[in-house]
């Protein structure tokens, strides 16, 4: 078989380029970390790698809401904290009152602290988060209940809700139907029995203050309970989000497999092809340089 | 009967012959790196004697021959077209490649902080700061859009360029071939083996380009032929390709005596370029289209069900594309509501604290598209596997053929190539056999001086 200078020429020169690009893919997988530079170097992990980051965007929204709901919750718990405060005051103010011991004034100083009771009440009931109403169900720019006059306003807010998604199919209530809790189902809102309670007060009627102890032990009841569901709804958004942040660091480790490069063993195939470009390099430089022309004088 | 004069003359016709051995050994040397050269031999024959039973005349040089295997050169240019369609193809695909970013922060990222933002404003539906960034969001993810069909399609206008320049090397190669041809037909072509691997080289450049039929006329001249059989050079007669602008799209069309041949390219450098331009990147541009017009409606179709800050009926988000293709170019926010954010429709009833819709549309993230039967960042993973797995196939199939066409280029060496060793090898056969051819004349002439010195005085 005839060997010619321009054969080996070629073959040797094809044989130096391939290692040059071999060698090239190596470096770039050791500089940029990644084995994964570009689509073609592995379709498939390219499509997972992109799913994966968009699950792993989600997660980290879902993560965001969470801490929107924990902040809006924090806000409720802590003006729910007040309402009942204010009903175990109102309680104690009215017991005091009742009884025939009591002197005009002693009973003046009880309806007043009762009617301060019930203006800081329509204060607790109009609590904002960022500029929205949370018990006034979804008519958010509406507050729920309006002081005019001395006499609080009908509900004015709607019985819907809003809910945040905190988790995958998990779903958290983030505002509230004032009226409720306010009133339930008895016939009048609290602000209307505070009132009848300060008019009870100051005639001394004993009937009227006892009603209005009942329907204020009610009212405790229903924030009460108000209460212990915002706090299940916390804990909830708790254990979801550490759930949420397992489920993070799966999907981020996914992603790392398939884009990272080990980089061991990128280390290792550079200096491999890095040994096979200089053979290929020395073998080149050794063309031609046997010849019968040398021989010749 | 013996003739000194004679021998003279033998004596200076075999020095002639060997002194041309010297020139194409020379010649072949010369020539080792010349592309399309094969390498020359001499042949030489004796000259019969006058008489039967006498010494014979010396020698004569019959030809000097070219070394060729035309079945060799066949194989290349077969194979040549294929290597070359699959060189430009694996050239733009990874360019395109470039074009569609880093997996995980392209598009598809858009895309997801696009829904996120929706999440974001059902966490506060009120609130100004989360309308405002839906609208940015919707815009980013209209630009980006743009962007990406923005270089889908220059590059479709790079491939469009590079078909016009293709044509223009061949109708100059086919030019080329068809005065080679009238030169190696015509007078004293058959010895004008220079010429004949001119030919030869320019059929090679040339199946690169095309994919070529070559017929060798008996006379040397090549027929070539492409595409279903139209003629490009016969004879000494040169039928150029022409480029007619398609309608609409202003990307050119081939053509061969008028008749558009578009479809009948399939290799070659050309036919690569064709195939990336109508074939490749039209799919990925109607990828991005169906992706693009598949968003806007979903999320023009919740959006209509929901309510505004105001109560009123929300319109749509995105202006509505009148078509799909042209979707993913055309992608814009409604001009109302990147005034106005409170426009936005996040609630699913008229109260202003309701979030119900902007979570729907949030939820749209994970939905399947009508059509495409894949959610949003699936179907661009989907585009971005298929750009992924075309370049990863052209450039195996290109590195296959280019050990094909290395193969054959070593066989045909094997016949046509220059070794050095052997060209060293016949410059030392001519020389001594000049050197002892001189010695026979010094002989003959030795002895024709006796003779004149015994005739003479």
């Amino acid at each position: 078989m005839r060997v010619t200078f321009s054969t080996s020429f070629r073959e040797t020169m094809a044989d130096v380029n391939r290692a040059a690009e071999e060698l090239a893919a190596s470096e770039r997988q050791v500089s940029s970390g990644r084995r994964l530079n570009q689509p073609s170097d592995d379709p498939a992990a390219a499509s997972a790698v992109i799913s994966d980051q968009a699950a792993l965007s989600q997660i980290d929204a879902y993560l965001g809401a969470s801490d929107a709901a924990t902040s809006r919750l924090t806000v409720v718990d802590t003006t729910l904290s007040d309402i009942i405060d204010k009903i175990t005051a109102a309680k104690t103010a009215a017991l005091g009152a009742r009884g025939s011991a009591q002197t005009a004034s002693q009973r003046d100083a009880a309806a007043a602290e009762l009617q301060g009771i019930l203006e800081a009440l329509v204060g607790d009931f109009n609590a904002q988060f960022n500029g929205a109403y949370l018990f006034s169900g979804t008519s958010a720019t509406t507050p729920p209940y309006t002081m005019a006059g001395g006499t609080v306003s009908a509900y004015q807010g709607n019985s819907q809700t809003m809910a945040i998604d905190t988790g995958p199919g998990r779903t958290t209530q983030a505002s509230f139907d004032g009226r409720s809790i306010a009133q339930g189902s008895d016939g009048e809102d609290i602000f209307t029995v505070l009132a009848n309670l300060v008019t009870a007060v100051k005639a001394g009627d004993s009937n009227g203050i006892g009603q209005g102890l009942d329907a204020l032990g009610r009212a405790f009841d229903r924030a009460t309970l108000a209460q212990t569901q915002v706090g299940i709804s916390l804990n909830g958004i708790e254990a979801t989000r550490a759930q949420l942040t397992a489920a993070r660091l799966d999907v981020a480790s996914r992603i790392s497999k398939a884009r990272d490069a080990n980089m061991a063993e990128a280390i290792s195939a550079m200096s491999q092809d890095e040994t096979a470009y200089r053979a290929a390099l020395a073998a080149f430089s050794r063309i031609g340089s046997l010849s019968l022309m040398d021989y010749l004088k | 009967m013996s003739d000194l004069l004679g021998s003279l003359s033998v004596a200076a016709r075999s020095l002639d012959a060997q002194a041309l051995g010297l020139q194409v050994t020379g010649d072949n040397i010369a020539n080792v790196n010349t592309p399309g050269f094969a390498r020359r031999t001499v042949d030489f024959a004796e000259v019969p004697p006058d008489t039967l039973g006498g010494p014979g005349n010396g020698v004569d040089v019959v030809a000097i021959r070219a070394e060729r295997d035309a079945f060799i050169e066949a194989q290349l240019r077969y194979e040549q077209p294929t290597q070359a369609r699959e060189q430009a193809i694996a050239d733009s695909l990874s360019r395109i490649q470039a074009a569609l970013g880093d997996p995980g922060s392209s598009l598809d990222a858009v895309l997801t902080q696009f829904y996120n933002a929706f999440g974001a404003l059902a966490q506060d539906p009120t609130s100004a700061v989360a309308r405002q960034q839906v609208v940015v969001q919707g815009q980013l993810l209209a630009t980006t859009f743009h962007d990406v069909d923005f270089r889908l399609t220059s590059a479709q206008q790079d491939a469009d360029a590079q078909v016009r320049a293709s044509v223009d090397q061949i109708n100059a190669l086919g030019a080329q071939i068809a005065s080679l041809n009238a030169k190696v037909s015509g007078a004293g072509g058959a010895a004008n083996e220079s010429a004949r691997d001119q030919l030869n080289q320019a059929l090679r450049s040339l199946s690169q380009l095309i994919d070529i039929g070559v017929v060798m006329q008996a006379d040397g001249s090549a027929t070539v032929s492409v595409g279903n059989g139209r003629a490009l050079v016969v004879g000494s007669n040169a039928y150029q390709l022409g480029v007619a602008p398609r309608a609409g799209t202003g990307f050119v069309d081939i053509t061969a005596g008028g008749f558009v041949i578009t479809g009948e390219v399939t290799g070659g450098a050309l036919g690569g370029f064709l195939q990336v331009r109508d074939v490749l990147l039209t799919d990925y541009r109607s990828r991005l289209d169906d992706l693009a017009y598949g968003v806007a409606t979903s999320v023009n179709a919740a959006h209509a069900a929901g309510y505004d800050l105001s109560g009123n009926p929300g319109g749509d988000f995105f202006v509505p594309p009148t078509a799909v293709a042209g979707a993913a170019q055309s992608l814009s926010v409604s001009a109302a509501i990147a005034a106005n954010p409170n426009l936005v429709a996040a609630a699913s009833t008229p109260s202003p604290g309701d979030n119900g819709n902007a979570r729907a549309i949030a939820a749209l993230a994970d939905a399947p598209l009508a059509g495409i039967n894949a959610s949003p960042v699936d179907a661009w993973a989907g585009l971005v596997y298929r750009v992924g797995t075309d370049a990863q196939v052209a450039a195996a199939e290109r590195s296959m053929h280019d050990q094909v066409v290395q193969q054959l280029e070593k066989l045909r060496d094997q016949t046509s190539g220059v070794s050095l060793d052997e060209e060293g090898a016949n410059l030392v056969k001519f020389q001594r056999a000049y050197e002892a051819n001189a010695r026979f004349f010094s002989a003959v002439q030795t002895s024709l001086d006796v003779l004149m010195q015994m005739v003479g005085t």
